[in-house]
């Protein structure tokens, strides 16, 4: 499911959904099980970014937020998102910069997980990304406390609201 | 007791663990912060600079003025350094990081009350967590016909930060501190000091004289570390009549010089009232599209691929962002008068009717109404890393000027493989001409060159006589040497006599006890 919503909007979609878990089941947040089992994926509306967010909602139960620098909106949402949240993503730089201010706002914190260039992509790439996303999230990963070197214009990335 | 990460220079674990403890009896448990994951997005940075050297060693975030005088007071206690930051927005000059290392984080975050809008008078008193949203959305709430003037970064970013760091915004009340009136100040000793009128019980024109009575003390609170800013007036412009913005564009990167002397009569005269904006083309191109859909080579972008770029984008070299603002029939006269001063200058002028669904004429016409847009982050996706610096010299409003100033910043930054990514924000008599020097962030090298290439620019513009208005943490020490020793020293000396124990953001703008 895309979201595309007003900050009010936002509040009331969220918490009249069926909350979200990780998929398969058995997997949990290790230490962080009781902090958050709800999942955002946040993508751009760009071919790749798509290509992770189908990735990422057939392992994950989630929704998914549309964020878009030339629509304020798309952003205020991450406001109103309720406490306990994760998101996962693969957006650009400018994107990434904005949605980390939001979930800094809401005393969270954002982690890069990987980096790829926007149409140049494998299926086996996405993989990596979206597990390296899971696992840091899950803080299973020695990495998870750093920020990751690469190149490339689209940034994976978790954060926790 | 806690372990903590870093500690304040001089401190001991012990003193700082009994004044975190301190700190917490005032503003809670729920906003003292100093675990390492807690601290991490007050060290998140652009600028090329290590991070080690501006990390915090905790952060508070005091609701009130109370709290914030009862923080300066530990902190005075235990001679701890404090680092104030109102939401934290200063993308490419710093962003919330400290100056040195091991100061705390004020974060006044939680002071985000709009205490006053009078709607008659255009005035406005605000907290510093009080974002450009925030006042906005009052405004349109409570149906006030009054204008901000916001920067870019517009909806995230704080009012008084802005106006204190001496921000810019875009329509003619760009300039931000000029167009403030009183402050709330809490100085080192714990003394609250209301600038301008303020100080008078009563007194109802706090907000609508800046002067009050005596020495006009305001600005050595703007760019400084006397004291913290815990309330600011501003004054907001009435919704005119009416508006028109329109594009200027030149064709070649030399026509600056034209640009900026047909420019400066008409700014000077107010026929274009606005804080106006001359873009580089690569300013604009860089907010739209991505550098590798250019050019992939080594070093600064080619000229080959920026003309490519303007030929696809239908942009100039150059393009003026300007308004007219007023009746209509005011606009019509003045409209007559800046069309026939680009009349036969090569330039071409377009309007909104001439732009409808370009995104780009959409956030330059939204920001010279105060209206709020994040477009402009789109300049860190041109070369991707999340590096960026922002240099940021002033120039007389001569186009010779201009001109020369562009020659230099293009020629070194070519020598190190970045490009000129630029405008002038042209105000009444200068132009502060602001370069972002955008670069990979996650390359060491790429970082290392960005630092040395920021240290050239400062180095041979200052030897022409060029000064920055601005700097970020990591170079106001250097930028504060070349503004001479005098200056130095009487900065000091007031820091010395207000904050003798030098707690309040030591090194912010090169200013130490």
């Amino acid at each position: 499911m895309k979201l595309k919503l007003s900050r009010r909007q936002t509040m009331q979609m969220l918490t009249s959904l069926p909350f979200f878990h990780f998929s398969p089941k058995a997997v949990a947040f290790s230490h962080r099980t009781e902090q958050s089992e709800a999942v955002v994926l946040v993508t751009l509306n760009s071919p790749t970014s798509q290509a992770f967010a189908h990735k990422a909602s057939s392992m994950l139960d989630s929704v998914q937020l549309v964020v878009d620098i030339n629509q304020i909106d798309t952003f205020s949402s991450l406001n109103s998102l309720p406490k306990n949240i994760l998101l996962i993503g693969l957006i650009s730089e400018a994107e990434k910069i904005l949605v980390d201010t939001f979930v800094q706002n809401r005393r969270g914190y954002l982690k890069t997980s990987g980096y790829l260039h926007e149409g140049n992509y494998t299926a086996s790439k996405l993989d990596e990304l979206l597990d390296a996303s899971i696992q840091h999230a899950m803080g299973t990963s020695k990495a998870s406390h750093t920020e990751v070197l690469g190149a490339g214009n689209l940034s994976s990335f978790f954060a926790y609201i | 007791m806690a372990d903590f990460n870093i500690l304040p220079q001089g401190i001991s674990a012990q003193d700082f663990g009994n004044a975190i403890d301190e700190y917490a009896a005032v503003v809670g448990d729920d906003n003292v912060f100093v675990s390492a994951e807690n601290l991490a997005s007050y060290n998140k940075i652009m600028i090329p600079a290590d991070n080690f050297d501006h990390a915090p060693s905790a952060a508070i975030a005091p609701a009130s003025t109370e709290e914030v005088q009862a923080i300066i007071n530990i902190c005075d206690k235990y001679t701890i350094p404090v680092w104030p930051i109102s939401t934290g927005k200063n993308f490419g000059y710093g962003s919330a990081a400290c100056a040195t290392r091991g100061q705390i984080i004020l974060d006044l975050r939680r002071m985000n009350r709009i205490l006053e809008v009078d709607a008659d008078l255009g005035t406005a008193l605000v907290e510093p967590g009080v974002t450009y949203q925030q006042l906005k959305d009052y405004l349109v709430e409570n149906n006030i016909p009054l204008w901000l003037s916001p920067p870019a970064p517009s909806a995230i970013a704080s009012p008084l930060g802005n106006a204190i760091d001496r921000g810019v915004g875009y329509t003619p009340y760009g300039d931000n501190f000029f167009f403030s009136c009183g402050m709330e100040v809490v100085l080192a000793n714990g003394e609250i000091l209301r600038t301008g009128m303020g100080g008078m019980p009563n007194s109802n024109t706090w907000q609508v004289f800046k002067w009050g009575y005596g020495p006009y003390l305001d600005g050595i609170f703007t760019q400084s570390n006397y004291g913290v800013v815990t309330k600011l007036g501003m004054w907001l412009m009435p919704e005119p009549p009416a508006f028109k913005p329109f594009v200027i564009r030149f064709p070649n990167d030399s026509d600056i010089e034209k640009a900026i002397d047909i420019m400066r009569p008409l700014r000077i005269a107010q026929i274009i009232p606005n804080a106006v904006v001359i873009a580089h083309a690569l300013w604009e191109g860089g907010s739209e599209v991505v550098r590798s859909d250019y050019y992939q080579g080594e070093g600064s972008i080619s000229d080959e691929a920026v003309e490519r770029m303007k030929a696809d984008l239908g942009m100039g070299a150059w393009n003026i962002y300007a308004g007219l603002y007023g009746t209509p029939e005011q606009i019509e006269l003045n409209w007559n008068i800046v069309t026939g001063a680009f009349a036969g200058s090569g330039a071409t002028i377009q309007e909104e009717a001439d732009l409808v669904g370009n995104s780009t004429f959409d956030y330059r016409a939204k920001l010279m109404r105060g209206d709020m847009t994040l477009k402009e982050f789109g300049l860190y996706n041109w070369r991707g890393g999340g590096g960026s610096a922002w240099f940021a010299p002033v120039a007389q409003a001569k186009g010779s000027e201009g001109l020369r100033q562009m020659e230099l910043a293009k020629e070194i930054l070519g020598r190190y493989g970045f490009d000129y990514v630029a405008e002038y924000i042209v105000g009444w008599r200068e132009g502060h001409h602001i370069i972002d020097l955008l670069f990979n962030r996650n390359d060491p090298e790429e970082a290392q060159r960005a630092n040395q290439c920021f240290n050239e620019l400062l180095d041979e513009f200052t030897a022409r006589g060029w000064g920055s208005y601005r700097t970020n943490i990591a170079f106001m020490d250097k930028v504060a040497d070349s503004f001479g020793t005098v200056k130095k020293d009487v900065n000091q000396s007031i820091k010395r006599a207000l904050d003798p124990k030098g707690i309040i953001a030591p090194g912010k703008s090169g200013i130490y006890t």
